[in-house]
């Protein structure tokens, strides 16, 4: 992958950075010397510094395993990591570099000066890398760039299997993503009991990720291909505050500000398919389509913070904040292929969208007496969407001239949504003996939203939890959770009818089953227990052991998803056999289920929309995620000459899909497990060759195996519609060592 | 040097031996009436103000015996040293007692059996009240991203700063972009869990730390977000996804969290469910958004385009809204 990111202001900003830093903190006096205590005790009290510098060799590339680490590339590589950290001797000055990973795609870096007390400045470079897939394929000659062209002598076909120039044509094309930033940071003690913070980050994240890239209408004839989408984004970020900080008085100002800027506001690409019957003539290929990608948009946030010590044992804390969100691309047009005829324009050329988000919390503290302590907060969020709504006649997937009948579906009025949320929460703390707390907790939380199926939230908490230690060596807990969410009327068609054409509703009435209820607004019940037990069956071994269960319950859904249930235990033990020997054993498990029930809607089997609950269209979906995960880790050192260690990882997840379909549903088949099986060992070792050097090795045994039936036995043709990518799931095997020397000094 | 060491050998163990009551918390403030009871009038400071009747017995001359007598000094104290709280030219710099009390008992102690608790101890297995050694840390640090720690999560559930922070140590793991999560996972293990599933953020690598998302301290949103809610929080790092758009897709304006898990999932993105039986949790229609997707639309026997490959997101792809004229169905 190319990188795009401009160098040179960059480096010119680490090299002004770096140099402003180092003169201001490695001021003259940093280093001078003053009597004091012997070397021996210096050793004991001096900050210590160490740079490191080797080679990592990595035995076969593979995207999975260097996804985030940088370690994706077969080969050697160079790698370093510098930790310095100086003080004065005598006075506060302070200079601290830290860096790690320099030779890898991962690589950070940061120094820090200043004078403690007075003032500090900061920088930091950062790189991270998210490698997507190292195994998609796609038949556009360009990937990557914002016009995306098909091969010289395709063969255009209203489906995929017709497409004969299609297999021969895929070629690689590596999805990753780059983001690189750099932060700079200055804080500043003003006297007074003020001081002041400034921070910048500037940040691009450049690469590709995948998109659906379609043509034709949705829900009636679409074709599609799955493309890389460009991704040339720069963000800045800018925080200033001001602090006052005193023992019984603490406030906070502060300004945000936080830009978004894309670079490749869209993505062409050329139709791979022959005009099909729908679309207009002119259409398919050689047309082009065009797809918007995401806009540029601001946020500016002003925040007042205070804390008050009310008494000795009563604080009253609280924060306002209040913020605008606004964006305002110009409007890409309704189509890009000149062929298809536009009667009604748009009705503006950009969204001048526009979100107020305004922000209280309050919160009461209070010591009450020595066995009571009682916690009172208010919360308020309130996102008032001042986006202008506007009437818009759209072109379905650049494929028809725009339709102009009154009950046309293509009339859409954009629902600029609304909400505000309030939550009050009570917790009352009560030691009941030197042994044993209690709490109790309740909340009320309410909410009202726009253009929603309901326009009123409300939902209840209350909680109970006791802490108790049996012994001097066995302490236990207990706490659970109860929710109950109730909503005003669910007006299954109130965001369709607001959005669509008053003629388009009148004959349709509605569009998604009236008797489903989506569940981020459904009536909801929610318990949740947690349970852990701390012990030490010997001296020098703790054992720790926990449980959790969490189940959500749509009691009121007649479809939708019904329920939400997870399950969670966990098993540590940590062993301390000598100062020197040291191990740690741990297992955990957990499953998640989503149980969920629909309906067809289809005349086959007696439903449509005139009967939305036929029984004979019914059918459930058990969806549960089951995972384990193991480790073992020792680690010895008997001196200062070497350590050792070693860690072991097994981590298994299986995702099973469980169908159920009324009697007399045709083509029911079970699928089979999704599942992801990582086995990993790590050893590491440090030998002092001298007394300020040593010798670092590091080795990494990873297997990583998945099964995925997303894309297990596809081809580019094996759907008829959507161009596929050849991609396979991770699998592999790989080892890397490293070795390297490390210089330490004072 | 070495008049010094004995000098020190009597003050003793603060800051790591032993436990207090809270009661003898306060009796921090009480008068030192036996304060200059140090064994030598003459011994000097080796890192902080007045740390002589401390480092007296904490010195570098004595390694732990486990034996828990007064010959198990700890001189590991020694390390404040390497730290920012060892600076005693920052004139707030606290000294031995200002964190550990006076500990006159402790200090004052005669023979060679255990001496008596510190009024403040941090250590392990410490009986002093989580809210007695937080006041000691919260007298200097208590303003700014800590405004919120009183009636916190961590606060109220007895987690106290030194559940976290190793103040003696040259090396705070918390603060360390590698070693933070390892220290969040000695509580939270389901966290762990999620970390190693497939799909993640980079925590275990090291590239995102709890700590980018969480205010350990105290906050205003919800699970201690370092923003107001949720959604803010992430458009930090996804901004994106912030919009406004055009055409809204209302999950993803409301919450995050509803069709997304933050710590890890077995499915790509982070995502709740699979496609496209997490669409079909909200999305019931004629046509495709109600149909029944089995082991009917995997090859051999079929290839389902709202099935396998991304699924609904085939053709849907920008499902976090779009701002195209035409996107109101999430395909522009």
């Amino acid at each position: 992958m190319k990188t795009r990111l401009n160098r040179h202001p960059v480096r010119k900003i680490l090299a002004v950075s770096i140099s402003a830093i180092g003169l201001m903190a490695a001021a003259p006096n940093l280093m001078a010397q003053t009597d004091g205590p012997s070397e021996e005790v210096l050793n004991l009290i001096r900050p210590d510094s160490e740079i490191s510098f080797g080679v990592l060799d990595v035995s076969k590339s593979s995207y999975k395993f260097g996804d985030y680490t940088g370690m994706h590339k077969k080969g050697a590589h160079l790698n370093g990591d510098v930790r310095v950290n100086m003080r004065g001797e005598g006075n506060a000055n302070y200079l601290e570099i830290d860096a790690t990973n320099l030779g890898l795609d991962s690589r950070n870096f940061k120094i820090k000066g200043g004078e403690q007390g007075n003032y500090g400045l900061s920088l930091e470079y950062d790189e991270i890398s998210k490698l997507w897939y190292d195994s998609y394929q796609t038949p556009y000659v360009n990937p990557g760039s914002t016009r995306l062209d098909l091969p010289a002598g395709w063969v255009a076909s209203a489906t995929t299997p017709g497409m004969t120039q299609l297999t021969g044509n895929m070629k690689s094309f590596n999805i990753e993503t780059q983001r690189k930033s750099v932060a700079l940071g200055l804080t500043k003690l003003l006297g007074g009991d003020w001081d002041v913070a400034v921070d910048f980050k500037h940040e691009t994240k450049q690469g590709n990720r995948l998109l659906g890239a379609v043509f034709g209408n949705s829900g009636g004839n679409p074709r599609a291909a799955v493309l890389p989408e460009p991704v040339d984004y720069v963000t800045r970020q800018f925080n200033l505050s001001a602090r006052y900080t005193t023992d019984k008085l603490q406030f906070q100002a502060g300004y945000s500000a936080s830009l978004f800027d894309n670079k490749k506001p869209f993505l062409q690409f050329q139709n791979a398919y022959t005009t099909i019957a729908g679309w207009t003539a002119g259409t398919g290929f050689p047309a082009y389509g065009q797809i918007g990608l995401p806009p540029d948009n601001q946020a500016h946030q002003l925040s007042a913070s205070l804390g008050y010590q009310l008494s000795k044992a009563t604080r009253l804390a609280g924060t306002f904040s209040y913020s605008r969100l606004t964006q305002n691309d110009s409007f890409l047009p309704y189509t890009s292929n000149p062929v298809l005829v536009i009667t009604n324009p748009m009705p503006r050329s950009s969204l001048e969208g526009k979100v107020n988000n305004t922000h209280l919390d309050m919160k009461l503290t209070s010591k009450l007496s020595s066995d009571w302590n009682l916690v009172a907060a208010y919360r308020y969020d309130d996102k008032a969407n001042k986006t202008p709504q506007s009437l818009y006649d759209y072109i379905g997937g650049d494929s028809t001239n725009q339709n102009v009948v009154a009950n046309s579906d293509r009339w859409r009025t954009n629902l600029p949504g609304s909400s505000t949320k309030q939550l009050i929460e009570v917790e009352a703390i009560y030691r009941l003996s030197a042994h044993t707390k209690l709490k109790f907790g309740g909340e009320y939380e309410w909410a009202k939203k726009t253009f929603e199926a309901v326009s009123n939230e409300k939902e209840h908490t209350l909680k109970a939890e006791v802490h108790h230690h049996f012994s001097d060596t066995t302490a236990g807990g207990l706490s659970y959770a109860w929710s109950d969410r109730q909503t005003s009327d669910y007006l299954f068609a109130a965001p369709f009818a607001a959005s669509f054409a008053p003629a388009y509703v009148a004959a349709q009435s509605w569009d998604n089953n009236p008797f489903q209820k989506k569940f981020f607004m459904a009536p909801r019940t929610r318990d949740k227990i947690h349970a852990f037990v701390n012990f030490e069956p010997m001296e020098k071994v703790d054992v720790h052991l926990g449980f959790d269960f969490k189940d959500d319950n749509y009691t009121k859904s007649y479809y939708g998803l019904q329920d939400a249930r997870g399950y969670g235990a966990n098993v540590d033990v940590n062993i301390a056999a000598t100062d020197a020997l040291t191990a740690h054993v741990y297992a955990a498990a957990d499953r998640y289920t989503n149980f969920e029930r629909s309906n067809r809607l289809a005349a086959g089997c007696g439903g449509g929309k005139a009967n939305p609950t036929a029984p004979g269209c019914d059918w459930t979906a058990n969806l549960s995620d089951h995972n384990y995960l193991t480790g073992l880790g020792l680690r010895y050192r008997p001196g200062e000459k070497y350590e050792i260690g070693a860690d072991y990882t097994y981590s298994k997840s299986i995702g099973k899909t469980d169908m159920w379909a009324a009697a007399g549903t045709t083509g029911l088949l079970p699928l089979p497990e999704n599942t992801n099986t990582l086995n990993r060992i790590d050893l590491f070792g440090r030998y002092a060759l001298q007394k300020n050097l040593s010798l670092n090795v590091k080795y990494i045994y990873e297997r990583f195996q998945a099964t995925d039936w997303a894309l297990e036995g596809l081809t580019p043709a094996s759907m008829a519609n959507v161009i596929g990518t050849n991609q396979v799931a991770p699998n592999y095997s790989v080892h890397a060592l490293g070795v390297s020397l490390s210089y330490q000094f004072k | 040097m070495q008049l010094a060491r004995h000098v020190l050998a009597f003050c003793a163990v603060i800051g790591t031996l032993a436990a207090a009551t809270p009661l003898l918390a306060a009796d921090a403030a009480k008068p030192a009436s036996k304060a200059n009871l140090a064994a030598d009038p003459n011994a000097k400071d080796l890192i902080l103000k007045g740390d002589a009747k401390c480092t007296g017995c904490h010195d570098e001359a004595d390694e732990p015996t486990g034996a828990g007598t007064m010959l198990e000094l700890n001189p590991g104290v020694l390390a404040i040293g390497k730290t920012r709280h060892g600076v005693t030219a920052d004139k707030r710099t606290p000294t031995c007692v200002d964190c550990h009390g006076e500990s006159l008992d402790h200090r004052t102690h005669k023979g060679s059996d255990k001496p008596p608790k510190v009024d403040r101890s941090f250590r392990p297995k410490t009986t002093t009240p989580a809210d007695v050694r937080d006041a000691a840390c919260m007298s200097c640090h208590k303003g700014g991203n800590r405004m919120n720690w009183p009636g916190s999560q961590h606060a109220n559930g007895d987690v106290s700063c030194n559940a976290c922070h190793k103040v003696h140590s040259k090396k705070d793991l918390v603060r360390d972009k590698y070693a933070q999560a390892e220290v969040c996972y000695t509580c939270h293990k389901d966290q762990r869990v999620e970390m190693r599933k497939p799909s993640h953020h980079p925590v275990n690598e090291g590239k995102v730390v709890c700590s980018a998302c969480h205010n350990l301290h105290g906050s205003t949103g919800p699970k201690l977000l370092i923003k107001n809610t949720l959604n803010e929080t992430c458009y930090s790092c996804h901004m994106e996804k912030r919009g406004p758009f055009l055409w809204e897709h209302p999950p993803a304006a409301d919450n995050c969290a509803n069709c997304h898990v933050p710590h890890g999932s077995n499915n790509t993105a982070l995502l709740k469910t699979r496609q496209p039986y997490l669409c079909e949790q909200c999305h019931d229609y004629t046509n495709h958004p109600g149909n029944v997707y089995s082991g009917s639309g995997l090859p051999p026997n079929g290839a389902a385009q709202q099935m396998v490959l991304r699924a609904c997101a085939n053709c849907h792809t920008q499902v976090h809204g779009s701002n195209h004229p035409s996107g109101p169905r999430f395909t522009r």
